[in-house]
């Protein structure tokens, strides 16, 4: 795994955090689905049909997703679980879930002292693309960071969507 | 039953009150448990092993990680 410097929270920029998102991602990829992610050069995910979404809260908080066709969830199941393609999709729910559990956990183990202060959501799955995330936390800054990566060659996509990930207002 | 996986972050009851409550099932209190979980701090793995739990591994993880922790307690 990727050793990165222990990062204290409270002094995390935001290009720090999309760094450690991006590493925490790829390592998992890398583990779980055995993919080397590569960013894509559009930023944007209008076709997921499968969203996973894990929840952070208390030193970090925010909702960290991730989203991707039918088909990728379905060749994400198969990798991880090693099934055959066409008994994976019963399992794609599962597997980007558990998916977005992993990355959110080794982002957030990433940020010195974080993982004893922060709190991860089980993981949510909505399937469709016509919906609309807002976030009512208006009080700190939202941070959208889209990113989109090719899994595998055979027109395979996947983004990692997270969305005002601010540092919690008080802290005692 | 020779072993139970057991994640820390799950629905109804987290896996530290399962190891718990797992002492008082008189069928399957001597099956080994080992955490495998998102949650990294050293007081979640103190806290675990603790409980009871006999190995701890972190998400993600490779399978020689597994087998390096589930071997032994099969095969002891």
């Amino acid at each position: 795994m990727t050793r990165v410097p222990a990062i204290v929270p409270a002094v995390c920029d935001q290009e720090t955090l999309h760094f450690l998102l991006d590493v925490a991602s790829k390592e998992v990829f890398r583990m779980m689905v055995g993919c080397e992610l590569q960013p894509a050069a559009e930023a944007h995910c209008k076709a997921a049909e499968f969203t996973a979404m894990v929840g952070l809260a208390g030193e970090l908080c925010g909702v960290l997703s991730v989203r991707c066709s039918q088909s990728s969830a379905s060749q994400v199941a198969a990798l991880m679980l090693d099934l055959a393609p066409e008994t994976a999709a019963e399992h794609a729910w599962d597997a980007l879930g558990e998916l977005a559990n992993m990355i959110a956990g080794n982002f957030k183990n990433k940020l010195n002292g974080a993982s004893d202060r922060c709190m991860l959501s089980i993981p949510t799955v909505i399937t469709g693309a016509d919906y609309t995330f807002r976030s009512l936390d208006v009080a700190s800054p939202p941070w959208n960071c889209w990113s989109r990566w090719p899994i595998l060659p055979a027109a395979m996509e996947s983004s990692l969507w997270m969305q005002n990930l601010g540092r919690s207002r008080t802290h005692s | 039953m020779d072993l139970i996986l057991c994640d820390i972050n799950m629905p109804v009851m987290d896996g530290l009150e399962f190891v718990k409550r797992l002492k008082d099932v008189d069928n399957a209190k001597g099956v080994p448990v080992v955490m495998i979980t998102t949650e990294g701090s050293e007081s979640h793995v103190v806290q675990a092993l603790s409980m009871g739990a006999k190995g701890y591994i972190r998400k993600p993880f490779t399978p020689d990680q597994v087998k390096e922790h589930v071997l032994p307690l099969l095969q002891g």
